[in-house]
């Protein structure tokens, strides 16, 4: 399904009616489109009413002003006009909200290969694929009609059980089709999906070619703050030689993948309600505030520490942009909290630049800088002892998963749900109904 | 790289939503010009009413 830009043509694109599409382009275009938009948003301006300066300019006292605007019913009218200039401000906004969204969420695709290539260093990673998924009548799933609500396996954790958002019908249809993936393709896929006052959405995706995106989550999260992120983790990819083998030929089902440290990781980040589809079921997973904190603080300390630094000794303006340019290139990559010594490379060639290039200048910056980094290391590691932690629980999980009976496996994902909620992560397994039983289901 | 995006159709919808956004605000201003000259005028008549009282006394 990969496919590059020299293939960039103009194509209608139907697919079993579950999508409509129309061109394709370069991401480049919807960036443009999208900046276009914000930029007519940001440059609205109506006109004003200024009576006051009417007022002054013919020299009329306070009172003469009242009675004129009494003759002319000047406050009625202008109430009239505000509200009038309200209501149309709100349909624009609506407007675009409705035409960026699904421009904002392709872009914000972008970002997953990102986390998929750091957690798997030795496979291609590839950019997305997005597609909308149409709404269609025929593709009224329910829940009953995929998993197995009944099942052992079906274990939901005291945290996630504040969450009662349901899933729509075309969410629940993706993830059907995904376990399907899951089992033939050794392509990860990819799903995100919401609803909003404008209505819902469902974007699939498949990842392409590797590349590096920025694109805000706010943006996403300010057009949807009700976002379902779901990605697979295929057998080919996750499972080695035995697994393969015995799920190919039918031996076991029971393998199961629950989120790695990677997917947390991007959870915290996106703010948003995740779910890996593995092959015999659906993770469910967020983080709580504890969580996202334990993520978040150290990094907004390091930046404010460095803004205060930068006041304390005085920086000229061009050491400033010195400064903040090295420091943008300290790497917020999630990969650095896998390293087992917490030594983060970007950390030291930041520490390198202020030794090399300011330090005979500023005396003391150097002192100032390592001990605001020696902080944000501690820091650092609280959250990365969380994902080792959830590493050890995933390894555990995995070994000799596909030997385990239903009861044995359901044991064993309570006990990891148990400890990610310990940790600050609510989470839920929900076990697949069927199972692909054609072998040339799998491969 | 692509996306399989309607961007066309997002592109002509977005239009769409600035020219109607334009035009309705070119009409809104236009009344809160109307409104403010309303007002001069009103202050104006006011002045020649006050002026022609002290002229007439």
């Amino acid at each position: 399904m990969s496919h590059t830009s020299e293939h960039m043509s103009s194509t209608v694109v139907e697919r079993g009616g579950e999508v409509d599409l129309e061109l394709e382009r370069p991401d480049g275009h919807l960036t443009l489109v999208f900046d276009a938009v914000k930029s007519i948003q940001s440059a609205q301006s109506t006109g004003e009413i200024n009576g006051t300066e009417a007022a002054e300019r013919l020299g009329a006292s306070a009172e003469e002003l009242a009675t004129a605007k009494a003759k002319v019913n000047f406050n009625e009218r202008a109430t009239v006009l505000a509200e009038k200039e309200r209501s149309l401000k709100e349909k624009f906004d609506a407007a675009v909200r409705k035409s960026l969204l699904p421009v904002a969420t392709a872009l914000a695709m972008n970002t997953a290969p990102v986390f998929a290539q750091e957690s798997q260093t030795d496979r291609l990673v590839t950019i997305p694929e997005a597609t909308l998924v149409a709404k269609s009548e025929s593709r009224e799933f329910k829940k009953e009609d995929i998993f197995d609500l009944s099942s052992p396996l079906n274990v939901v954790g005291e945290k996630m059980k504040a969450f009662k958002r349901e899933m729509l019908p075309e969410e629940l249809a993706l993830i059907k089709e995904f376990q399907r993936k899951v089992w033939q393709e050794r392509n990860e896929w990819a799903m995100v999906s919401g609803r909003n006052q404008q209505g819902e959405f469902v974007v699939k995706m498949n990842e392409g070619e590797s590349r590096r995106v920025s694109m805000p989550w706010e943006i996403t999260e300010k057009i949807n703050n009700n976002l379902l992120l779901t990605h697979t983790h295929p057998v080919e990819v996750v499972g080695d030689s035995e697994v393969k083998q015995s799920m190919r030929y039918g031996e076991s089902t029971s393998f199961v993948t629950p989120p790695s440290s990677m997917d947390l990781v991007l959870s915290c980040q996106s703010h948003a309600m995740n779910q890996v589809v593995d092959p015999r079921g659906v993770w469910q997973y967020s983080c709580d505030e504890k969580m996202m904190t334990a993520f978040l603080k150290p990094q907004e300390q390091l930046k404010s520490g460095i803004q205060r630094v930068v006041l304390l000794h005085a920086l000229s303006p061009e050491d400033t942009v010195r400064l903040e340019t090295a420091f943008s290139n300290i790497s917020q990559s999630p990969g650095e909290y896998r390293d087992e010594y917490f030594e983060m490379f970007s950390l030291r060639n930041f520490q390198d630049f202020i030794t090399q290039s300011l330090s005979k200048s500023y005396p003391g910056l150097e002192q100032s800088v390592a001990s605001l980094l020696d902080v944000y290391r501690t820091q650092k590691q609280d959250f990365a002892e969380v994902l080792l932690d959830t590493e050890h629980w995933n390894e555990w999980m995995l070994r000799n998963a596909i030997h385990y009976s239903d009861d044995e496996l359901a044991l064993r994902i309570r006990n990891l749900i148990k400890n990610a909620e310990e940790k600050g992560i609510a989470m839920s397994y929900t076990p697949f109904r069927d199972f692909p039983e054609d072998k040339s289901l799998r491969k | 790289m692509a996306h399989y995006l309607p961007v066309d159709k997002i592109e002509r919808e977005l239009q769409n939503a600035v020219e109607q956004f334009q035009t309705a605000s070119k009409e809104i201003t236009r009344e809160e010009e109307q409104l403010e000259a309303d007002m001069v005028q009103a202050l104006e008549r006011q002045k020649m009413e006050s002026l022609k009282k002290k002229l007439a006394l």
